[in-house]
């Protein structure tokens, strides 16, 4: 955006003549707010091509006609002023730097555009909006904050990867994530590790070097980006340096984590009262008396201990994040350098995150036609995790499933080896003892050039990098059960080059003032390889050694490697008469080496249309509406996220034996086999009220989702059991809003308020000929990742046993696979959305951030896991199995403790119904911030240009009826089986700019 | 500057339209083209290795599928405190059972690549063309046998269900050729047996004559003329053919000791000898699947369920049922119930781990998996010597050779049922917890007896259905009864 500005003053430059002069006014341009100096602001005579610019000390000196009546100042990043001619020769004029004029651009692909010229479906969130925010990735800050762009966490762990799902899910077996660009450079997202639980590609960015976010969400915005835009494209562009006074930012907050929730579950004694409940309604009293006993070894219950598992393995977790920036230049070179420091310890004991960032762009102009840019972002971070998912030494799960009565120590201060029960792995030993982490370094770097062909035509060629190496180790301890007899190694060590050139060429032209002309056209190609090797060992010498290389016996040697090409061309055209009415027509056509030799080239097109009605007559001087305007696009975009030689036919490696490796033939060839396409309608407008103080922003989209890639099953005597076939189709629908409105703006108190929601439908059109489902998650007519169950009736009061509904809503107790129903919603989520208010008094401003999400059920896997009313003795329990059944005519919804959950006649008490899906709905205080901006007076004593002081509190207060420790987790059919759960987070800090 | 932008232009815009399929070549590295596989002799020689490494995956050899045979039948129970895994099997819940379908047809595909494309492939010799077809046909016979003997009912029990498994002789490779990807019927039972007995004696013939020539002897952990034959006893005993199964037992006696570098496979005399040798080269074993250390199955080892070894750990899920203790002669008089069955306590629970696979070596799930073994071989010949009329003494010899090895006293000679119930009692106590017992009772027309619970032998639950991700494919695939 800044460049087009840029460009805009050279063409002032190159325009203004010498024309016959009268007089010479001189002057000098300062900031509005420090009044330092501004160099670099065009000053030009309104109506004449006449300018010049300012000079380092911020003055001016500019020979005007005598006829000239009005001066304008424009500058990047001030508001643009006009003034009247004084009579006088000497000026001075403050500028006030302007966030809003930033709002009103947007980065659609390869160019940019006012966002009131914008005709398709986009969406933005400013870096003032995320910033300083406990976040390790900008992602996790894009939640909540945009309509139609749902955030979903994988997991809470610091630095994990996340889920984000732009107009719903889009694809049943290519992938559903967004394409990411920042600053150009089209870059691999999602979670980046092979062995490690989770690690955030996307983490490498410091969220607060952000300038803007911009999500393509439609087709025709999209288009541009071809094949891989079908889930959208998030564009990020991170700040740059303005010219003028070099500007110092300090950033410093700390803080610490801690879980939101805790898990009740049951006591010693409770779990012994139901162990005997147990034995005594399965084999009668005389084996429950002497069972129990035996297999606690003692009577006296009451004298067992009573540890808390949760407490043992959940902590407070430090936070503390550094951050300095530098950013200034001149009217040629402009710079911004900042780096930082993030440590984010996390709420379950030895988890953490540690990332330091650098981050510069440069900017210079070599002369009036020429211009370089360029930017690099170095980052290194690593994480230290546990185990996760069902393994037993995931402290998640422990916290619940641990038995109360052996607690983490001997006596004698040494870790508890054996614990009671089937989870007899001591977590807390395992976290202590083993090391398991991940290291990344990330290198992305964007070098462009730009040069002005004629006042009308630019060209554009930049070439792009990213480079990622990542090493994961995990050394599971000799000392502990998991690492008998001699401690385990592993190393996985991947490596990721991706680089892309593209040119340009932007022509742009204004012709008779009222047609407007916007032409691009371009080609780009993209290679994507990545490889990487693991190994491993066992035995090593003693625990101090944690090494490959120090183990005696190699195990699990593998590689990888995976490479992928695109080369495409595009071209875009947009028309608009006299500020009314815009028509744009994009196509892109690209080739990929993923797809079959008959299929590998596609094309995507798109078209859209604006109409500004608030421009017509009719309303043309209305006091009420000052912007209004209607959208409606169609368009194409594809979908490449698959593997990288599904059309190929291969023979892979199939094991080793006997010091030999094994191969076979792997895959046949499907030369037929092309991109998943988004076809969709966008119909919208934008509204803006009373001077811009309300401003909403609706769309209803249609995106049909065809050619998707399925899985056709072969008999398996065919020596293969699937091949790939583009055949599928589904059909998701939405409604989105944003609403921002200045609520209150008088004297010293302001009140903002920004909302959105969005709505999504999805539904399943078209499997394989011949096919109504796959599994029961995916049917044809209902939205994908269905719920297909068991139906829970709850207990039989007279006798405590479960019960069932079978298939014509009778109660059953041996419920068979017929009985089960469809529950009404599916694992997504079909709303979602945000509502951000911020006051402002004075100098203390307090800004409260919520956010919801809903309509979708979760598995509760742990429920399931540990509801088992103490009818096996080897873990813990949910407290609510307190709660049960005990003698006729109790009502309740926990079984009669029964010696193996399986009460003759009647199927399982464990087995998984509907009770285990509850509503995943939830609104949760996302970020609650109270700030307070020191005064000019103190600043100036202290020599700074601002400071502000700022507490912080993240996932303050979550409404949620789910009863496991967090509804925020992506969906899946193993629910939230282990999973790492969310953090509340409290900060304080301060940001300080010399 | 104009001149250096238009070249750019026309460079990207050439690019584009003319070179591209060039800019878009990739290439695989993990993976090799396919049609370099087929005249490769490497990739072919690989392709067997394949097979072995895939037999020995955890859901098939490597655990499953041996637990499996134990728990369906009656060897093992569930300890009270377990992992969760085998408890439906134990239970004998409808479905609950191996699950082997997609591992045995993908190893029978490699073994049918292997017979079609070595002709076209140059390079090999005679006596190595010998050796890998002789390798393939001896696990494409393995493969069909624990299919045939898993999804369908024995010949001597069929209960009026005849159909038996598909037979798949043929690899395509071309998704457009019109057989493609061909949807088989199942063949009878009797016709599958027919198939895996003609596919040992071809395995026996040219292992047979690959041995004779001084092809390096890779047994017992790869296929043998004496694996062949052995195998082929234990068919033919399945089958009930008593004649050809007491053959093939002979043949395969003859044959033994066998030589390999790696051991002297021969039937162990000596008992301390036969105790110690368990999970590391038994010389015993005629044909078993290896791990190197860095193969180990680890916690999905066989060794990690059936016991909990003090130092490599373990589940430790599987105690043996009280029907099979009181089998055992005298108790723990029975050396085998002393060595090879260890009394521990896990959870307060007082239980016994089987010790065949007792952590020989220094890493989890190194144990050798033991398929084959003289005693078997010996214990087939009793068995079908004792369906013979006037065969009972040789009988009678054969079951002492393998009971008095122990150390107990020989059995007083038997005959009929007494000698046959005798010989069933030996081969359970001797090949407990190694796969054979399911199969044993279903061949025997016997009843599965666990406490109070009995499973008939014609039980629907004892034979596993086929997957339904078959017969929702393949239409002409009729699933078993009541399935």
């Amino acid at each position: 955006m800044k460049r087009v500005l840029l460009l805009g003053v050279c063409l002032l430059l190159t325009l203004s003549g010498v024309f016959a002069q009268n007089r010479v006014i001189t002057g000098k341009v300062t900031d509005g707010t420090d009044n330092s100096p501004l160099p670099g602001v065009t000053v030009g005579v309104k109506g004449t091509n006449l300018g010049t610019i300012t000079k380092p000390d911020g003055s001016f000196s500019l020979s005007i006609p005598a006829n000239a009546q009005v001066l304008t100042f424009t500058f990047v990043g001030y508001e643009k002023k006009e003034m009247p001619i004084p009579s006088g020769n000497q000026l001075l004029v403050k500028l006030l730097s302007d966030q809003k004029s930033l709002d009103e651009f947007v980065v659609t692909g390869y160019s940019v555009k006012r966002k009131r010229d914008v005709s398709g479906a986009v969406t933005s969130v400013q870096g003032k909006d995320i910033e300083n925010r406990p976040v390790q990735s900008f992602d996790r800050a894009m939640q909540g904050q945009m309509a139609g762009v749902q955030v979903i966490a994988n997991n809470g762990i610091p630095g994990g990867a996340l889920s984000v799902r732009v107009r719903g899910l889009g694809s049943i077996n290519a992938g559903s994530d967004p394409l990411y660009i920042i600053d150009g450079v089209q870059v691999n997202s999602g979670d980046n590790t092979r062995n490690f639980p989770s690690s955030n590609a996307l983490a490498a960015l410091n969220p607060d070097d952000i300038e803007t976010i911009d999500v393509l969400k439609d087709p025709a915005s999209a288009s541009i980006y071809g094949a891989q835009a079908a889930n959208g494209v998030v564009i990020i562009t991170t700040k740059k340096g303005k010219a003028g006074k070099t500007n110092v930012t300090l950033g410093v907050y700390t803080g610490y984590s801690e879980r939101i929730k805790k898990v009740d579950v049951l006591t010693t004694q409770q779990l012994i009262q139901l162990a005997y409940e147990s034995r005594l309604n399965r084999y009668g009293k005389a084996d429950a008396d002497s069972w129990v006993p035996t297999l606690f070894g003692t009577t006296k219950y009451d004298s067992l201990p009573n540890y808390d598992w949760q407490n043992i393995l959940f902590r407070k977790g430090i936070i503390q994040n550094y951050e300095l920036g530098i950013n200034g230049g001149n009217e040629k070179t402009t710079f911004y350098l900042s780096g930082s420091l993030n440590r984010s310890e996390g709420q379950v004991i030895a988890s953490d995150f540690t990332r330091g960032t650098m981050k510069l762009n440069l900017n210079h102009k070599v002369n009036k036609k020429l211009e370089i840019s360029s930017g690099i972002l170095l980052a290194a971070y690593k994480q230290n995790g546990v185990n996760g998912a069902g393994t037993f030494t995931n402290p998640n799960r422990g916290g619940i499933l641990l038995w109360p009565g052996t607690g983490p120590y001997n006596e004698d201060g040494t870790y508890n080896q054996n614990l009671f029960g089937a989870y007899y792995i001591n977590p807390l030993q395992q976290a202590n003892y083993d090391s398991y982490n991940a290291r990344n370094l990330k290198m992305i770097g964007n070098l462009g050039v730009i040069y002005s062909i004629t006042n009308s035509l630019t060209y554009r060629g930049t070439i792009n990098a990213e480079y990622g190496d990542v090493k994961e180790h995990r050394f599971t301890d000799p000392r502990t059960p998991d690492g008998a007899p001699s401690g385990r190694v592993s190393d996985y060590n991947s490596e990721l080059l991706n680089w892309q050139t593209n040119h340009t060429l932007n022509f742009n032209h204004v012709f008779n003032d009222v047609h407007k002309v916007s032409a691009l056209i371009g080609t780009e190609y993209r290679y994507n390889v990545s490889r990487g090797f693991n190994t491993g060992g066992t035995g090593v010498p003693s625990y101090e050694f944690s090494t490959v290389g120090s183990t005696a016996v190699p195990t699990n040697p593998g590689s990888f490697y995976g490479d992928w090409k695109l080369l495409s061309g595009f071209g875009q055209l947009s028309y608009t008469y006299d500020d009314r009415y815009t028509v744009t027509g994009t196509v892109r056509r690209d080739g990929s080496s993923r797809f079959g030799k008959n299929n590998r080239y596609g094309t995507f097109p798109s078209v859209s249309l604006m109409w500004r009605a608030s421009k017509e007559a009719f309303l043309a001087n209305s006091n009420v509406i000052s912007d209004l305007k209607f959208r409606v696009s169609y368009g194409q975009t594809g979908n490449s996220l698959i593997g990288n030689y599904p059309s190929r036919q291969l023979f892979g490696l199939g094991g080793t034996y006997e010091g030999l490796p094994g191969a076979a033939p792997s895959a046949l060839a499907v030369p037929d086999l092309s991109w998943e396409s988004n076809q969709s309608y966008n119909f919208g407008f934008d509204l803006a009220l009373l001077k811009n103080r309300i401003n909403l922003t609706a769309d209803y989209f249609i995106a049909d989702r065809k050619n998707l890639l399925l899985t056709k099953p072969l008999p398996i005597t065919s020596g293969f059991g699937s091949i790939q076939q583009n055949v599928g189709s589904l059909r998701n629908q939405g409604i989105e809003f944003e609403l921002k409105t200045v609520n209150f703006d008088a004297g010293d108190f302001r009140w903002e308020t920004k909302f959105n929601v969005s709505s999504v439908k999805n539904k399943v059109t078209k499997l394989l000929p011949g096919q109504d489902n796959i599994g029961t998650a995916i049917v044809i007519g209902r939205p994908i990742n269905s719920i297909f169950t068991q139906k829970w009736a709850g207990i039989n009061p007279a006798d405590g046993r479960p019960m069932w509904y079978d298939t014509l809503g009778n109660i059953t107790y041996q419920p068979v696979a017929r009985d089960r129903a469809y529950l009404p919603g599916t694992l997504d989520p079909t709303w979602y959305g945000g509502f951000i208010n911020e006051f402002t008094y004075k100098a203390f401003s307090l800004r409260v951030f919520l956010q919801f999400s809903g309509g979708n059920y979760l598995l509760n896997q742990d429920a399931l896991f540990s509801s088992r009313a103490g009818s096996t003795v080897d873990r813990n329990q949910y407290a609510s199995q307190w709660r049960r059944w005990q003698k006729p005519g109790d009502i309740t919804d926990v079984f009669k403790p029964y010696y193996g959950g399986t009460i003759p006649g009647t199927s399982s008490a464990y087995s998984l119904s509907d009770r285990y899906y509850e509503k995943g709905d939830y609104a949760r205080i996302k970020d609650i911030t109270l700030a307070y901006t020191l005064p000019k007076k103190v600043l100036r004593q202290w020599g700074l240009a601002y400071a502000r002081i700022y507490a912080t509190a993240a996932n303050f207060h979550t409404w949620s009826n789910y009863s496991g420790y967090d509804p925020e987790l992506i969906n899946g059919t193993t629910g939230d089986f282990g999973i790492y759960p969310q953090s509340k987070q409290y900060t304080v800090g301060i940001n300080v700019n010399f | 500057m104009k001149r250096l932008f238009l070249y750019i232009l026309a460079v990207s815009a050439t690019a584009t339209t003319v070179s591209c399929n060039k800019l878009l070549e990739t290439n695989p590295k993990e993976s090799i083209d396919l049609n370099i596989a087929t005249k490769s002799k490497d990739a072919l020689k690989a392709t067997i290795i394949s097979v072995y490494a895939s037999m020995r995956g955890s859901g098939y050899y490597g655990r499953d599928f041996i637990v499996q045979c134990e728990v369906l039948a009656d060897n093992g129970e569930i300890t009270s405190s377990n992992s969760n895994r085998f408890v439906s099997e134990a239970n004998n819940q409808p479905r609950a059972q191996v699950n082997i379908w997609n591992a045995c047809y993908v190893n029978i595909f490699r073994c049918n690549y292997i017979m079609k494309y070595i002709d076209q492939i140059k390079g090999f010799t005679e006596d190595e063309k010998q050796q890998l077809l002789g390798e393939a046909h001896f696990l494409r016979a393995y493969n069909y046998f624990d299919l045939v003997r898993s999804y369908a009912r024995n010949p001597r029990f069929m209960y009026d269900f005849d159909l038996g498994v598909p037979i798949v002789t043929d690899a395509i490779l071309d998704v457009t050729d019109p057989a493609f990807p061909g949807y088989p019927a199942r063949a009878k039972v009797d016709e599958v047996y027919a198939q895996i007995v003609k596919d040992l004696d071809s395995a026996e013939l040219k292992l047979g004559r690959a041995e004779a020539s001084s092809i390096t002897q890779i047994a017992p952990f790869r296929a043998s003329k004496l694996a062949a034959v052995a195998l082929n006893s234990r068919v033919k005993l399945y089958r009930g053919d008593w004649a050809g199964a007491e053959a093939s037992a002979t043949s395969a006696i003859s044959l033994m000791p066998f030589n390999s570098p790696k051991l002297k496979v021969e039937f162990v005399s000596d008992s301390a000898t036969y105790m110690s040798k368990w999970g590391n080269l038994h010389p015993e074993m005629i044909f078993g699947l290896s791990f190197e250390a860095y193969e180990s199955l680890g916690t999905d080892a066989i060794q990690y369920i059936y016991y909990k070894h003090p130092i490599l750990g373990g589940y430790g899920d599987i105690t043996a049922r009280a029907e099979l203790l009181a089998d055992y002669y005298g108790g723990t008089a029975d050396p085998r119930r002393r060595s090879l069955i260890k009394q521990d306590v896990k959870s307060s629970q007082i239980v016994y781990y089987c010790l065949k696979w007792p952590g020989a070596k220094p890493y989890r799930g190194g144990d050798d998996i033991m398929l084959i073994r003289a005693s078997e071989v010996y214990l087939n010949r009793a068995e079908a010597r004792a369906m013979q009329p006037g065969k009972e003494s040789g009988a009678m010899d054969d079951l002492n050779k393998v009971h008095t090895r122990t150390k107990l006293a020989p059995i007083a000679a038997l005959t009929g049922d007494d000698l046959t119930k005798e010989i069933w009692r030996e081969r359970r106590i001797e090949l407990a917890f190694e796969g054979h017992r399911l199969f044993d009772l279903l061949r025997t027309g016997r009843n599965i007896v666990k406490g109070a619970t009995t499973i008939e032998n014609k039980d629907y639950r004892l034979v596993a259905p086929i997957p339904t991700t078959e017969t929702d494919v393949n239409k002409n695939l009729k699933p078993n009864p009541f399935y």
